[in-house]
């Protein structure tokens, strides 16, 4: 019974997404300098190592001012009941029903030189000339830390909406100020929830190519751009294919590293 | 319901093993048709596990089981015809009180008015009849309990098997429900075996009662019989409340036993279970409504009031006797009684009992 | 929480206030800029005119794409929807350590990154000729859709008391009619919601379709994709404005029709 529910799916992806995969990386081995050599090739080329550096750098950055301004939203939303509660939800929820490509997009018009964050920093007297805002690293960062603060409000949230309120009064009954329950209490019992939305924040942004191609340009090349580069550009399948593989095993390794700190309660997988 | 006593139903040389685990080992049953069997026994003594085997819904490691004349041991539980009520009620959530009662006669596809009939009469016997159309979650702890027994009646089983139905009730209302369903079993006669680890509540429902331990049943008999006459100190502990003098057995035979009690310096003379063998160490059974004081005297027992208990229409009184061990008496409790300093305990020789010691 | 002072409360409304405009305002920005009169992007527009949207609906390229996109949304969806509700129910009967490793793969979409996948798709889609047909991309949007409605309707099944089904098969009933009468109806919240989401994540789908389009399957956000890279004129806000409302819409409609979000998942 169980294998005839499951011969279907299985099959499909064992067709569409298992097969392609390995097929896919297995290109990766057949340069006839070496089964290797790629990867000697990518990682101790500057051009290369400059990317991937890139991307890395880029990443954590982008996790940690999402997990920032991420932790006080999810705050406010576990504490928030009736209408508010509903509209900070619909807040955090609407950019994610919307397409990347679509929220890029609105940054390349806010971004650009003549456009509206410049033409308001001018007049309000900030700054005396338009700042480069786009096709730069800054412009790639600001444009992921917005699609992606969603991602870490939701795991935050999560953990915070579990804490039960009656350890934050035995502390406060124990004679600790606020500030010291959050601290001691609070702060360490959602970890759990930050772990998890800072590890799937930084996991997007390592792979993540719409944004970078759009608001960084030649400037900003992330990983995921290089793939593609290899692909379209120099038809080089097996670079292409060893990137992958590097990148894969980079965001394998980040989810092994902090699924101990994560509880996957979403299917009951320990 | 109809006139239909149910089946009898039978457990022949039933054991269960999970891996190493012996759960069950060797229970031989009968269940006679109409009766209203408890299985009753501490957590982890089994009868939950015999009670699934009853139903079907796990496989004994050998043995078989009887239900009427046909053996069921490989029949799924959806042909065995049996009611079940479960522990947590186990009531359809997204279904209405109707939905949920008539759910049994629908999947049997029995015609429209035949499926009406049922419910109502199910209904009214548990006496729900105007709740019919509400959400199951809406209704209260023993409501759902009279749901659950109505949809298991309903489907006009040959045996009804209750798993600790009463467990998530308040005390009060247990009580209440307990003779409910008591009154029921006697309007509708099905045969019925029932799982509970409440002596009292076995007391009150029951016409037999098997104590199950440790896999095996340490006795079976009319709740009378299992209270009067144990077997053995765990049953008499077991069920009801047991003062258990230790000695050493100085002969026995005919049903009777003596016990010498050195401590105190005599020997009891009562009737006795049986397999006491001379040299053994036994335990005489007084329970203590049979325990009646009176003030000092020079023979008999004697001993110190340390310590008396309300318990509302009686008081239980605690003497300390001379050995250190303690007696219990319970008696009606008047304004009046002033029970203190050193009183005599005795009993009639026909009221205790010397049984072979088993924790 | 013990009173927190008012201050620290003041600080943090603010902030939140402050956070959530950031998250919502740019994408509402673009909207008056599909109105555009002239042919520059500009936030906000100088003068504001319809005619743009006559650019949209007059181009053969962008209307068929606008019509693939919910092509493949809907086949997508329909697949996944199908597949995804099977494999719960698959998963939910197995033992471990089969359970976990099953869960993994029809999770596994979301953690790969959705470039690997995409250049991997491409690769077999070359090898069979699949770059640019329907069917291609259909595929590869379902595949992206899955994890998410195993996930919902793993989520239903777990809250299924297996007592409910005992009592069901005591009562008489049998496999079928126990999924039917008992399964069914608690899943279906479940599978709703995973409907919701996969018509909007294959809609949204950007990276894998600009591998697998070809010239035959260009979805709106694949032509949009190659419209702001070349000519960057107020139709591209045209289509983002109508990426918005399809993918806004569904959710919409479930909460007028009553399934609340309530908590994240």
């Amino acid at each position: 019974m169980v294998a005839g529910l499951l011969l279907l799916p299985v099959g499909f992806m064992v067709v569409w997404f298992v097969v392609p995969l390995l097929q896919f990386f297995g290109n990766a081995f057949t340069s006839p300098r070496g089964a290797m050599e790629p990867f000697w090739t990518l990682l101790g080329t500057g051009v290369y190592r400059r990317i991937f550096w890139n991307t890395l750098v880029l990443s954590l950055a982008v996790t940690a001012a999402a997990v920032v301004i991420a932790y006080p939203v999810a705050y406010a939303l576990s504490r928030a009941t009736g209408s508010k509660f509903q509209v900070i939800l619909y807040c955090v929820l609407f950019p994610l029903w919307v397409s990347v490509l679509v929220r890029t997009f609105s940054w390349i018009l806010l971004l650009e030189t003549n456009g509206p964050v410049n033409r308001l920093l001018m007049s309000a007297g900030a700054i005396d000339a338009p700042l480069r805002l786009l096709f730069n690293n800054t412009g790639v960062f600001i444009g992921m830390v917005h699609v992606l603060t969603p991602y870490a409000i939701l795991p935050i949230y999560t953990s915070m909406s579990r804490i039960d309120d009656r350890l934050l009064q035995a502390s406060d009954g124990l004679g600790a100020s606020v500030f010291t329950t959050f601290r001691r209490i609070y702060l360490p019992l959602t970890m759990p929830g930050v772990a998890g939305g800072a590890a799937f924040v930084f996991l997007l942004s390592l792979g993540f190519f719409i944004t970078p191609a759009l608001l960084g340009g030649v400037n900003a090349i992330s990983i995921a751009m290089l793939i593609e580069q290899f692909v379209n550009e120099q038809l080089d399948w097996v670079s292409a294919a060893a990137a992958s593989i590097l990148l894969l095993a980079a965001a394998v390794a980040l989810l092994a590293a902090s699924a101990r700190f994560i509880r996957f309660g979403v299917m009951g997988v320990r | 319901m109809t006139g239909n006593k149910g089946k009898s139903l039978r457990f022949e040389g039933i054991s269960k093993h999970f891996d190493a685990i012996a759960a069950l080992s060797t229970i031989d049953m009968d269940v006679s048709a109409g009766e209203f069997l408890t299985l009753l026994g501490p957590s982890g003594s089994g009868k939950t596990t015999l009670l699934n085997i009853a139903a079907g819904y796990l496989d004994p490691t050998t043995g078989r089981v009887y239900i009427g004349d046909e053996d069921v041991t490989r029949v799924s539980p959806r042909h065995r015809h049996i009611g079940m009520v479960f522990q947590n009620y186990a009531l359809f959530p997204h279904m209405t009180v109707r939905q949920n009662v008539g759910y049994g006669p629908m999947v049997r596809r029995l015609p429209q008015d035949e499926i009406r009939r049922r419910i109502e009469t199910a209904l009214a016997m548990v006496k729900m009849e105007d709740f019919g159309e509400r959400s199951v979650e809406a209704l209260s702890g023993g409501q759902r309990q009279r749901v659950a027994l109505a949809r298991a009646m309903a489907a006009e089983p040959d045996v009804i098997l209750m798993d600790e139905p009463l467990g998530a009730l308040d005390r009060q209302l247990r009580k209440e429900v307990q003779l409910e369903i008591r009154r029921l079993h006697e309007a509708h006669g099905r045969t019925t075996i029932y799982v509970t680890h409440d002596q009292e509540e076995a007391l009150v429902m029951s016409d037999r009662i098997a104590v199950m331990r440790d896999g095996r049943v340490a006795q079976q008999g009319s709740a009378s019989e299992l209270y009067h006459r144990p077997k053995n100190t765990f049953i008499a502990r077991f069920l009801g409340e047991s003062n258990l003098i230790s000695g050493i057995v100085e002969e026995a035979g005919n049903g009777q036993a003596t016990l010498g009690v050195a401590g105190l310096g005599m020997a009891f003379r009562a009737p006795a279970a049986d397999g006491l063998q001379k040299g053994e160490t036994a335990a005489l059974l007084i329970r203590p409504e049979n325990v009646r004081l009176c003030p000092e005297a020079s023979h008999g027992i004697t001993g110190q009031v340390e310590e008396r208990v309300f318990l509302g229409e009686i008081e239980a009184i605690r003497l300390r006797l001379a050995d250190g061990t303690d007696l219990w008496s319970r008696e009606f409790a008047t304004e009046r009684s002033e029970r203190a300093g050193r009183l005599n305990a005795s009993w009639n020789e026909a009221d205790a009992r010397i049984l072979p010691i088993e924790d | 929480m013990p009173k927190t002072p008012l201050a620290a409360r003041i600080a943090l409304y603010c902030v939140v206030a402050a956070v959530l405009t950031f998250l919502v305002l740019p994408i509402l920005a673009i909207v008056p800029s599909a109105f555009s009169e002239v042919s520059y992007l500009r936030i906000p527009p100088e003068s504001y005119s319809t005619r743009w949207f006559a650019v949209f609906f007059e181009d053969p390229e962008w209307r068929s794409s606008l019509w693939t996109s919910i092509q493949i949304a809907t086949s997508a969806t329909i697949l996944a929807v199908i597949l995804g509700t099977l494999a719960a129910l698959g998963l939910d009967r197995l033992a471990e350590p089969w359970k976990t490793l099953g869960t993994g793969l029809f999770l596994a979409p979301m953690i790969v990154p959705v470039i690997v996948t995409a250049v991997a798709l491409y690769f077999l889609g070359q090898q069979t000729g699949l770059v640019g047909t329907k069917l291609g991309m259909a595929a590869g949007h379902t595949l992206l859709c899955l994890p998410f409605v195993v996930i919902n309707v793993a989520i239903a099944l777990r809250a299924i008391d297996g007592d409910w089904l005992r009592a069901a098969q005591g009562l008489g009933a049998g496999g079928p009619t126990i999924f039917r009468t008992i399964i069914l109806p608690n899943i279906l919240p479940g599978i709703l919601g995973g409907t919701v989401f996969s018509f909007i994540t294959s809609f949204d789908e950007v990276v894998v379709s600009i591998f697998l389009a070809g010239y035959g399957a260009k979805t709106l956000p694949v032509k949009m994709w190659e419209t702001i890279r070349l000519e960057f004129t107020p139709v591209v806000a045209v289509a983002a404005l109508f990426m918005i409302m399809l993918t806004v819409l569904p959710f919409v409609l479930t909460r007028f029709f009553g399934t609340e979000p309530g908590s994240a998942p």
